[in-house]
């Protein structure tokens, strides 16, 4: 009787601490690695993208967006949705022409991203090296918004722009 | 008291088979009936209990309710920075947008698909850069806001005020430049540092933005988490405190239920006459302590009968024994008042003969009445013998029919006779069936006034031979009906006759009960009586 006792009192315990218990989510260590894990899942994004351009691998590149992507590039030129950008990239980027032989570089420090939660955004500069001639053809920059979507990160806008080369 | 096991030995039986939930054996049970406490005590503890149970679970619901009103409470203000600070964004993203209407010379080295702008839409589309980032910076502020921003948004904002006035002094220079029939690389280096101006602010407004709706999508999903976890534990609570209730009522009622059975089964006991056992009741209660007077009781009534069983057997050899020294004596005494009376030693003149017929008349009385108590006794005390083997029932009636057939006639009583074929043979003693008979054919033309009539029959009823004998005399008075089949018992009526002993009725139950057989009487005052006695089916053959 006494052994019954003890259990139940125990067992009290063990619901009245659970009772008691913060209800709050993850811990901050844990919201830390989150935040290391989604950021390492944006920069793929970008190597992605430069690998894409730099293969001419376009499904690749359309993997990186989502269903509903807007991507915006010049005057007036903005493309909304998987096909109309696939269309974009294929028919009015010269990175994706046979006769192209660039490759995509970009410098690392300059990319940068930010987190939070299920958003986020990716900025990065690209510098178009053409292995024939051993000069750089261009140099531009992207403007991204990010999402996680299906446990997924995928661009969901970008916009184009220029740079010079500098440090 | 063999089947008087000891506690220790009971447990000990059943141990194998013993469960946490089984009725009466059980600890819990055993340990409630020890707890030194009176059943009313033991009964509120566990009304409180249960309660406290109640109202444990009544204040973890509220609890519940209160932490969920908390965060409600708080997604209101978030999804209201969230909506602002998305403006942020949408007029970041514009101006970023509007910069990038007329990019750098490489990206239509890129972009070879596109077409390039005219001059005079550079210029308007600047001055639309210059409106909308004049928008801009005051919409960072905390009266345009709506709300005061936290410390921590406060110093994006403010950076973001600071950035949008840089760009402001930056789109004049480079309006300027738009206008200028070669741009040159200034042009294209103002543009540079105003399109990163705009992605600087864009990036700002998306963090705030994106920060207050992850703090929306974290405080609903903790919300989510934190409701499966309080439905989670309140059905835990709240079926640990209908487990608890189950097994207090069980615990608790087995405590009381388990003893009152044990004391009913040995008062039943008791009552059908077996004194060996002893009620054990653990419990330190009220029924332990009517457990232990239930057990002085047995213990009390066993020495009384115990007693009274010694004083009967002394009584009925004390009976036998003067029956049979009287009957020695009367034997004399009837033997030579007969040969008196057969004047077989000489003459005798009418008044001798007159009391010489009443000596053997009183002398067959008192030797009837001693045969009917030597009988009793021996009855009483075990020492009779059935001698059964099969017998004739319709001759055993028949000649009890020719033993009372003369008295009837003497007194115009008529009596017929009317035999089932099927009831014939049975088997039993035929000497003490035919004493049953008689003695009922005796009462039945004894209390039948003249005139009247008495019928005997046998039949064959469900296996059980039946024999009735029915007179037309009086009847017995329900009052009476029970005792007239004991010891010395008779009716208003037969007392009035003066005759009789009032044993034959209680010897007739006697034999016929040794036979395994029943006696009534089916009877209405002023409507005749019919007694019956059965001799069942086992001792009945055809």
């Amino acid at each position: 009787m006494r052994r019954l006792l003890i259990a139940g009192a125990v067992g009290l315990m063990v619901i009245s601490l659970t009772a008691c218990e913060d209800s709050g989510s993850s811990s901050a260590a844990q919201a830390a690695l989150q935040r290391d894990a989604d950021s390492w899942a944006i920069d793929q994004i970008e190597k992605d993208f430069h690998q894409a351009t730099t293969m001419k691998d376009i499904e690749l590149m359309m993997s990186l967006w989502a269903p509903n992507a807007t991507f915006t590039v010049g005057p007036g030129e903005t493309a909304t949705g998987q096909d109309e950008i696939r269309r974009f990239w294929l028919e009015k980027s010269i990175a994706f022409k046979s006769a192209t032989h660039w490759i995509s570089d970009h410098p690392g420090y300059k990319v940068e991203i930010t987190v939070n939660g299920d958003r986020g955004t990716l900025h990065f500069e690209c510098h178009y090296v053409d292995y024939d001639t051993g000069t750089i053809a261009a140099v531009t920059v992207a403007d991204q918004d990010v999402a996680r979507i299906d446990g997924r990160w995928l661009i969901t806008n970008m916009v184009g722009g220029t740079t010079t080369l500098s440090p | 008291m063999s089947n008087a096991l000891a506690p220790k030995q009971r447990r000990a039986a059943v141990g194998g088979k013993r469960r946490l939930l089984s009725r009466g054996d059980n600890p819990l049970v055993r340990a409630v009936g020890h707890l030194p406490a009176n059943v009313h005590t033991k009964l509120l503890i566990a009304f409180v209990g249960t309660s406290v149970l109640l109202v444990a679970v009544g204040l973890l619901g509220l609890r519940v309710l209160g932490q969920s009103n908390d965060r409600v409470a708080s997604l209101g203000p978030l999804q209201e920075r969230a909506f602002a600070y998305g403006q942020l964004q949408r007029d970041a993203s514009h101006i970023r947008a509007l910069l990038a209407e007329y990019p750098g010379r490489d990206l239509y080295k890129f972009w070879t698909g596109i077409s390039h702008g005219e001059r005079r839409d550079v210029v308007a589309v600047d001055k639309a850069v210059v409106n909308a980032v004049a928008r801009f910076g005051p919409g960072t502020a905390a009266d345009r806001l709506g709300f005061i921003p936290p410390p921590e948004d406060e110093r994006s904002l403010v950076r973001m005020r600071l950035k949008a006035e840089h760009l402001s002094t930056l789109m004049p220079r480079i309006i300027e430049l738009d206008l200028l029939p070669e741009r040159g690389e200034r042009w294209l280096i103002l543009r540079q540092r105003a399109e990163r101006l705009a992605t600087d602010l864009y990036q700002e407004a998306a963090v705030l933005a994106n920060g207050a709706i992850a703090q929306i999508d974290d405080l609903i999903a903790r919300n989510a988490s934190s409701y499966a976890r309080s439905r989670n534990l309140f059905i835990g609570v709240a079926v640990g405190a209908l487990v608890l209730a189950l097994l207090l009522g069980f615990v608790l009622s087995w405590s009381v239920i388990g003893p009152i059975q044990g004391i009913d089964s040995r008062l039943a006991a008791i009552a059908s006459g077996d004194f060996a056992g002893h009620v054990e009741v653990e419990n330190r209660d009220e029924l332990g302590a009517l457990a232990a007077n239930v057990n002085h009781m047995n213990d009390e009534l066993r020495r009384l009968y115990t007693e009274l069983e010694e004083a009967s057997r002394h009584k009925s050899e004390f009976l036998a024994n003067m029956s049979h020294e009287l009957r020695t004596p009367l034997n004399a005494i009837l033997g030579f008042s007969q040969v008196l009376r057969d004047e077989m030693f000489g003459g005798v003149n009418d008044k001798q003969a007159e009391y010489l017929d009443d000596i053997l008349s009183s002398g067959q009385h008192l030797l009837s009445l001693i045969n009917d108590v030597l009988d009793l006794s021996k009855v009483e005390a075990g020492q009779v013998e059935l001698d059964v083997r099969p017998f004739s029932l319709r001759e055993a009636v028949e000649g009890g029919v020719v033993v009372v057939r003369e008295q009837a006639s003497e007194d115009g009583i008529q009596v017929s006779f009317a035999a089932d074929p099927d009831a014939d043979m049975v088997e039993g003693d035929e000497r003490r069936i035919k004493q049953v008979i008689l003695n009922l054919l005796s009462n039945a033309v004894k209390f039948t006034p003249a005139g009247g009539k008495v019928d005997v029959s046998t039949t064959r009823v469900n296996g059980e031979v039946r024999i009735s004998v029915t007179d037309t005399g009086p009847g017995i008075a329900a009052s009476d009906r029970d005792r007239i089949f004991d010891e010395f018992q008779q009716t208003d009526a037969g007392v009035e006759q003066g005759e009789g002993t009032g044993l034959g009725l209680a010897l007739s139950r006697r034999f016929v009960e040794l036979h395994g057989g029943r006696i009534w009487v089916d009877t209405e005052p002023d409507a005749g009586s019919t007694f019956v006695f059965t001799l069942p089916a086992k001792a009945a053959s055809s």
